[in-house]
């Protein structure tokens, strides 16, 4: 164990003296340059993928576990329990406008690394996961159902289980019954001691079924 | 260009700090997008994030938005009856930022003291310098 946080601490100093070791902006990621395997102690202590992928609900086997320097990101939902299956009500928004509309419940995992985007510029990250759907009423929908900013300075690695959605996710309708296509990603705004506020956008996505009925009994 | 006045943007943008914006119309509004915007019948425009946004086929957009160090979204400093803001209420768009310019405009017009003092200041400068 303690040789994984000397060598986690060594190629932290090793990262912050040498940028160039590893081929990351705050915009774009190559995956290639720079990027080592170190030992299977310290992959097994950051699970992460090559790529930003999601995976929905697989077991990663131990030949998928590689410490990659660029930001990886891994959001799975829930649906290892019944009870963490996403939702749906048809309730009235009470602070828009007076009609019933489709409120959804996901729950979810976040697992990122996001210690690449950090450079000497970025003063905080505003990380924010996103869904985005189409329904008859509106051709493109997006809510954001949670948000974190992230100063420099704190933990950049994030592995947060079984979040609700900080947002209500309204729908302007009914448009969630039954929909199949709705996508969850996450972007985050770089925020810069000064200069370019960059949006960046996540590669990887996950699609979130809900279901063809309301739930009427349960709640979060 | 546009100086914040308030905090509800914290801890990325402080009080003073200057904000560089573009009013690209052709530039669709996205969530997470920082927008500047009036409300209908005020003056001061605000700039918060956007939180949620309905666009149809035809590109008529409403969206909501939110300052990052509020609790809730901004539903509440909408008119009465306005629920959605639409792209006619946007001013422009945050591209870029530079931190602490803008706090001398700020001072001067939180103590109009120091707008004085700054002026006489000048007006001496400008005395001296002649010579």
């Amino acid at each position: 164990m303690e040789t994984t946080l000397l060598y986690e601490w060594a190629a932290a100093l090793w990262r912050e003296f040498y940028p160039l070791s590893y081929a990351c902006s705050r915009t774009a990621c190559s995956s290639n340059e720079g990027a080592k395997e170190p030992s299977p102690e310290a992959a097994r202590t950051l699970a992460a993928t090559e790529e930003t992928q999601l995976h929905l609900g697989q077991q990663m086997s131990q030949a998928d576990l590689v410490v990659t320097y660029f930001p990886s990101l891994w959001i799975q939902w829930k649906q290892t329990r019944l009870a963490d299956l996403p939702f749906l009500k048809n309730v009235e928004d009470f602070t828009g406008p007076r009609e019933r509309s489709d409120l959804g419940f996901v729950t979810f995992d976040i697992t990122a690394d996001l210690r690449s985007i950090f450079d000497w510029n970025v003063k905080q990250l505003f990380l924010y996961l996103s869904a985005e759907y189409s329904t008859k009423n509106n051709a493109l929908n997006q809510v954001v159902l949670w948000d974190k900013i992230i100063l420099r300075g704190d933990n950049p690695r994030l592995f947060l289980k079984d979040m609700k959605s900080k947002y209500f996710f309204f729908d302007d309708g009914n448009g969630l019954k039954g929909n199949r296509n709705v996508t969850l990603t996450l972007s985050w705004n770089v925020v810069p001691n000064a200069g370019i506020l960059p949006l960046v956008t996540g590669s990887g996505h996950v699609s979130v079924p809900f279901p063809d009925t309301y739930e009427t009994t349960k709640s979060y | 260009l546009f100086v914040f006045s308030s905090g509800s943007m914290e801890p990325a943008f402080h009080r003073g700090d200057l904000l560089f914006l573009t009013n690209r119309i052709e530039d669709p509004i996205r969530v997470g997008e920082i927008v500047v915007f009036r409300i209908e019948g005020r003056e001061i425009p605000i700039v918060h994030r956007v939180l949620k946004i309905h666009e149809k086929q035809n590109g008529d957009i409403k969206f909501l938005t939110k300052g990052d160090n509020n609790a809730v979204d901004d539903r509440g400093l909408y008119k009465q009856g306005q629920h959605w803001l639409e792209k006619k209420d946007v001013v422009g768009r945050a591209r870029g930022f530079v931190p602490y310019i803008g706090i001398v405009t700020i001072l001067m017009n939180d103590y109009p003291k120091f707008k004085y003092a700054v002026l006489f200041l000048l007006g001496l400068f400008v005395l001296v310098h002649r010579e």
